[in-house]
Formats: structure tokens, sequence, C-alpha cells
């Protein structure tokens, strides 16, 4: 009996031993440890800010290193949360973010500069103003230090005619001039050389020998824009209203740069005196015209020497413009007692920008504070570029604009929250501009106070796409860093049409859903009014990372997906 | 190392089953010192009956490891520390009079592991180029923090079923060996993690339920146990 228990007992334990074992399931733990993802979430950005650095001739994306400036650059922070001060924008891309404790809004907006510099053009900068919490976007356009690249609202031209005798003097006088007038093109240039005059360098050293003079016209419209920043503001940051610019570089095989022509006497009178040699600038502005009439036919005009060279932009006299011919003419000239102190000039190794800025008491020094009420007549968000033009003076920015009625101030609305020169009963006008057709444009009755009101033009041409961007590693692989949805706040979308006078876009913030992120991809997109049946660039940007694909849209509203590398973003696969 | 503690077990109840010599004495308290995997403590037993005692136990033991590399992408350093122990109250039946017992119980398992990892180098947010530098956003180990691990199991009350040899509380000798082989119901335990970093999507229930599913099944702690009693 004994015996029987005991091998009952045994069958038991053993049995009840085995349960115990056998429920012990190594293999789904060993599997679940392998499955088990480590995940990166970087911290969310609430406020996102793309933006491309672009040729101002071509429009193509500019390989260019920027520098983050002005009173809202210490809350700026990059695609992974980090203090942002300077960025390498290789492909002329670029997204960063606003450090989620700085809350931008109309009253309180983070305003900042950006600089940028590229091989073989102007350091450029420009000033961003962010209003809103969402996504920003900008375009920084920068201009060629070739004067012989086309670019809108310039012209250019080299010259080897000049020569001086062994004792500097130049030999036989002529004159150097830009392209004539054009609709294009509102201002013309000459560079009136005097005989015996004798160009020197700002230590006095003569130029010798055959000279090369390059020589561009700047217009106080597009070519404002081609302008480097640093050329529009006076030494206290005021935007310039500025008739327009001329750049000049003369020098001698030796390297030898003129900043000034000695042997002449300087302005007698209403021209320059006949040994002197002048630059004169001619505009057909019929703003920049209105302005100098309505200042009694002669405007007081501040001249600055913008040198790209050192950055230095010096105010160096001033000048009366004056309207001959229905145009506008300012007349600068070189001398011994000249009307400019070229004595403040700096390196003017890469040659010089003259600026001429209205001034005098029919200008003043205000911010655009005039309320700007949008209406958008469409049903969803939509972008458009807003654009304030005046006596000298034009300013763009690309705004996302809700559906409904939406007021902004108007310095928010165009980029432009500092202080400007405003002409006393200048002519000023508000224009927005969508992705095609023709723009809506009223007056501005006064920029720095009352109110503007203006309807988005219909958006002619467009349909409405969803717009799905994917980043997506290949079939079996996934990418080899984990991370959460909020780590790729700062990834963004940007697109251009391939069509004249395209501009480059951003998703707007209120059509743009979150990323969706997967364990090996991401997508992106929103609701977007595009052109159908045409070739569109769409970019995607992380940051300094960034992919691009060519596509041609659909021919009909619908579904729109592309598909973009994630290594170009910085996501690799494995 | 559990499959060997489950294995460890069937051997010792089979082994349990083995019949003893008869119990003929009359003392009726008894204190033993134990060692086994619940730790190192000691119990005190009452001898309702010949055949049927009433003991109270208490075990504790810990395990630290400090510093050794975890996985290889990105490379960690990982330390841990697991505390077992055990406050149980256990009924002995010595069905056949001799040594041998059947054993119940129930009590508090003092389960507490916990480990944490913190990266051992840069992790690089994006491409390496040919030469193994990063291209993209290098982040350091101290902002990618620490991540930390701890085990806790739903029930604070863990059943126990087991068989033993000697009999704390009653026999002739005033020296008794002690043997127990049984299994707690802990019931599955469940991993949470932590983190003072950028790992915090790691750390999600939604995540982190992929190791939970995984060690589901380790309900039952297996309970090995020798000591030495003292009866009075």
């Amino acid at each position: 009996m004994t015996s029987k228990r005991n091998s009952f007992l045994i069958v038991f334990m053993v049995a009840f031993g085995l349960t115990a074992a056998v429920s012990c399931d190594f293999q789904a733990a060993d599997d679940a440890f392998n499955d088990f993802d480590i995940i990166l979430g970087l911290d969310p950005i609430n406020t996102v800010v793309s933006g491309v650095i672009v040729d101002s001739g071509s429009g193509d994306l500019i390989d260019a290193r920027l520098t983050f400036s002005g009173p809202g650059a210490s809350v700026l922070i990059d695609a992974y949360s980090d203090p942002l001060s300077s960025l390498h924008a290789e492909s002329g891309t670029l997204t960063f973010g606003i450090r989620n404790s700085s809350i931008p809004t109309e009253g309180s907006p983070v305003e900042v500069v950006v600089t940028a510099t590229a091989q073989n053009y102007y350091t450029t900068s420009r000033e961003i103003t962010i209003s809103e919490v969402g996504e920003g976007f900008f375009e920084l356009e920068m201009t060629r230090n070739d004067v012989h690249v086309p670019t809108a609202g310039t012209s250019g031209l080299s010259d080897s005619r000049v020569s001086t005798n062994g004792a500097g003097a130049i030999q036989q006088a002529l004159s150097i001039q830009t392209q004539a007038l054009a609709s294009g093109l509102q201002a013309q240039l000459f560079v009136n050389v005097a005989q015996s005059s004798r160009p020197v360098t700002g230590s006095g050293a003569a130029l010798v020998g055959g000279l090369s003079t390059d020589i561009r016209v700047f217009d106080s419209a597009d070519g404002l824009g081609a302008l480097p920043a640093a050329a529009k503001k006076s030494a206290s940051g005021t935007s310039l209203a500025l008739v327009g610019a001329s750049f000049f570089r003369m020098s001698d095989s030796a390297g030898r740069v003129a900043v000034n022509f000695l042997t002449g006497s300087g302005k007698g009178g209403a021209a320059c005196a006949a040994n002197a040699t002048s630059i004169v600038l001619t505009s057909s502005r019929a703003d920049v015209i209105s302005a100098i009439q309505a200042a009694g036919g002669s405007a007081a005009v501040d001249v600055y020497a913008y040198t790209p060279a050192d950055g230095h932009n010096a105010l160096g006299g001033t000048i009366n413009a004056s309207i001959e011919n229905g145009l506008a003419r300012l007349e600068l000239c070189f001398g011994a007692a000249g009307a400019f102190n070229t004595a403040l000039i700096g390196d003017a190794s890469a040659g010089i920008i003259f600026t001429f800025a209205l001034s005098g008491s029919s200008v003043s020094v205000q911010t655009l504070g005039n309320t700007v009420s949008v209406n958008n007549p469409g049903s969803a968000a939509i972008n458009a570029v807003f654009r304030l033009v005046g006596p000298g003076i034009n300013f763009s920015q690309d705004k996302t604009v809700p559906a409904g009625s939406s007021t902004y101030s108007l310095g928010t609305l165009v980029g432009q929250a500092g202080a400007v020169s405003l002409v006393q009963n200048g002519t000023y006008a508000l224009s927005a501009t969508l992705e095609s057709g023709a723009p809506a444009s009223v007056p501005v009755s006064g920029p720095a106070s009352g109110s503007t009101s203006i309807t988005l033009p219909a958006s002619l041409g467009l349909v409405q796409f969803d717009f799905t961007v994917t980043m997506a590693c290949p079939a079996g692989q996934k990418f080899e860093v984990q991370v959460s949805e909020s780590s790729l706040d700062a990834l963004q979308i940007t697109y251009k049409a391939q069509v004249a006078d395209a501009k480059w876009k951003a998703l707007p913030s209120g059509a743009a859903a979150n990323p969706v992120v997967t364990s090996g991809s991401v997508v992106l997109g929103g609701t977007l009014m595009m052109r159908p049946n045409t070739t569109y660039q769409v970019i995607g940007t992380l940051g300094d990372k960034s992919g691009s694909v060519t596509q041609t849209s659909p021919g009909a509203a619908g579904a729109w997906k592309i598909n973009l590398p994630p290594k170009d973003i910085g996501l690799s696969c494995k | 190392m559990k499959r060997f503690s489950c294995i460890f077990v069937v051997v010792f109840l089979v082994l349990a089953a083995w019949p003893a010599n008869n119990i003929s004495s009359a003392q009726d308290i008894g204190l033993g010192l134990r060692a086994g995997t619940t730790g190192i403590g000691g119990e005190l037993g009452f001898s309702i009956t010949p055949r049927l005692i009433i003991r109270g136990h208490f075990t504790a033991i810990s395990q630290t490891v400090k510093e050794e590399e975890v996985g290889d992408d990105p490379k960690m350093l990982g330390s841990g520390k697991a505390k077992t122990g055990a406050i149980m109250g256990f009924l002995d039946f010595h069905p056949f009079g001799n040594s041998f017992r059947l054993t119940v119980g129930a009590g508090k398992n003092q389960f507490d592991v916990s480990a944490s990892v913190v990266p051992a180098e840069n992790v690089c947010f994006g491409d390496k180029n040919q030469q193994g530098v990063c291209d993209g956003k290098e982040m350091t180990p101290e902002r990618l923090g620490t991540l930390s691990a701890n085990v806790t199991y739903p029930s604070s009350i863990h059943p126990y079923a087991g068989i033993g040899f000697g009999n704390l509380a009653y026999g002739r000798s005033t020296v008794t060996f002690l043997f127990d082989a049984g299994v707690t119901y802990a019931g599955s335990p469940e991993i949470t993690l932590t983190n003072d970093g950028l790992f915090s999507p790691t750390t999600t229930t939604e995540n982190v339920q992929t190791l939970n599913d995984g060690i589901e099944s380790f309900k039952w702690y297996p309970v090995v146990s020798l000591g030495l009693g003292f009866r009075f």
C-alpha cells in the first residue's frame, strides 16, 4: 500500500514539476527580446521653419552656409532640438525649429536674420518673421557676384577700354553704360570716365595701364531682391528706401581696385564737373519719380557704399535726385572734393555697391503697422506670396492663409517686422500671388498705420491633390535608428513646378498632416492645390539633409503619391 | 538559466517522493535556517499534530551586476540588481508519518528585479560615411539618457505548493535536515521601462508589450530550499 502511494506521489510530482518547466516558454521570450525595438524620441517641435536658398537669376537651389542672428536667434533649434547658430544647406533647402518655450504670436513674433554665404554669390541676408505656431517658410535669393549672370531687375557688363598712363591719368574719356531701360529693367547705369581723372585705391595708389571695369545696375523693383540684405539697411538696421543701386569695380592688372577718381572737382551745379568721373543712375519707376516730384522735383538721397568683401555699408554723403526727361536721375561725382567721402569705404577688393536711399524730411522711419485683412475665398488653406512695393521698397514673403478671413500686420505679412524708411504720401501697393494666375493687388494708403483689405485671387488652373510623400525602406528592412513621430517634426516637404516664374512652396501647415512613422517608413502629406499635368520637383528636408524627386502631377484631382529615398534625409535602413 | 531552474525543480520533486524514516518524537516547536532559490533566511514551526506543522518563513537574497556590455547597435552598458525573497506561511502535512511532507502555503514574494542600460558610445542619427564617421547627428550618451527596467508581478500574495523532507517542529532529534521543492505562482511578470532622455518612446506601454508578451508564460517561480532545523 505504501509502495503504491509512493509511486502515485512520484508520478504526481513529476507531472507537477514538468508542468511548471514546460510552461516557461523560453523561445517566446528570446523572440520577444530580439524583436524589441529601441526607439529614439526627440522632443516635439511645435514651430518649424523651412527654407530654400535660390539663385536670384535661375531659381536654382544653392549650396549655402547659413548663420542665424537677430533677436530671435537664441530660440532657434535644429531638427534634433539642439541650439542652432549655423547650418550648411548643401542642397539648398533646410528646416529648423523654434524652442517650444517661445511661442510666436502676431504681437510677439520671433525675428531672425538669416545670412547666407555661397561661393560666387554675394553674401545675402534676410529677415524672417515668425508670428504663429506651426510651420513657416522662407525663400532667400542670392545673386551671383559675376556681373554677367542674368538676374531679374539687374543689368551688368565688363569693359576693358579704359586705360591710364604711367602717371595713372585716364587717357580717354568714355561712358560705360548698362542695358537700356525696358519693361523688366527699370534702372540704367552710366559710368562716365573723365579724361585725365586718376583712379586711386583707398590708400591713394594709382591704377596703371589697362583697366578692367565691371558694372551692374539694380533697379528698385526686382533688383532690390538681388541686393545683399546688408546693402539695404542703415547702420541702425532700418530698411532703406532705395531708388536703385550700382555695382562698380575697376582694377588694374596689379590687382589695385579704384575707390575714387582724383583730378575732378566733384559736383559743380546741376552736373558733375567736366573733368570728374561720375556714376549716373536713371530710374523709370513711377513710385520713385512720384516721390521726387512730391519733394518739389529734387529729393535728398543718401549714398551708401556697401563692400561685399567685408560687409561694410558706409553712408558717405548725400546727393539730390532730380527728374530729367521723365526719369529719376541720380549723379554721384568722384573727385578730391566729391560729394561722397570715399575714405569711409571698406574693403573694395570685391568691388563697391553704391546704393541710393531716399532721405530728407519727406522720409520717415516707421514700422509697417497697417492692419491687413486677408480674405481667402477657398475652402482650404493656401500659400500666397505677399509683396509690398513702393518708393524704394520691395518686400515679399510666402505665407499660408487659412480659409476665410485672417488679420495680420503688414510687416508680418511681407516679412518686414523692423523699421522701414517710408516716403510721405508715397504710393504703396500690396499684392498677393498664388501658384498660378494673376496677382491680386490693392493700394496701401499708409503702410505704417490704418487698415487694408485684400482678397486672394481665384486659384485658376489649380486642382486639389491628396498629396503624400513616402520615405520607406525596401521590403524586409527597417530604419537603423527607430524614431518616434515627434522626432520627425522638422521633416518638411517643399515643391516647385517646373514652369517659368514658379516659386518654391512648402506644404501649408493647415493642409499638411503630421508624419506617420513606422519602423520602416515615414509618410507625410496633405491636401494641396497644385497644377495638373505639370512636372514638379519635390524635396523632403530634415535639418540640412534632403532628398529630391522630379515627377509629373496627375491630370485630375485626387491622390498623388510620391516616393523619396529615406537615406537622403538621414534615415538609413538595415 | 531559467530553463535550468525549471528542470531542477522537476528533479527535486522526484527525489522528494522517496520514502523516509518514521517520525517519533515529542517536540512541538522548531527554528530553521534556510538557503534556496528564494534566498537565505529562517523559519519558525509549530506542530499542530505530529503530522500537521505550521511554519512561518522568511528569506531574502540580492544579486548585483555592474556595467557589462550589452547589445551592439548601439553598444550599451548594462547594470542590474535582482532581489528575491519570501515572507510565507506554510502548512506541512506528513501523510506517512515520516519526514516526507506535502506543503501548501501563501505569502509575499519579495521579487525586485531592476536593470539599467546607458549607451556606451554616441549614436549616429543618419548615415555614416565610408570612414565610419557620422554624417548625420550624433547623440551623446548623456543626451540619450538611461534606460531603466523594472519587473513586477500582478499579485502581491503568491500561493505555494510543494513537497519536502524534514519535520521542523516534531521529531526525536534536536537537529533535523530540511528540504523543500515546489513552485510559487506569481502570475505573469510585467516589465516596465523608464527613461530620462531620448529613449522615451522605447518605454511606451505599446512598445514594451512585445517584451511582456514574450515572458507571459513565466508565471511559476521554482522554489528549492535546503535547511537545518532545531527542535525545542
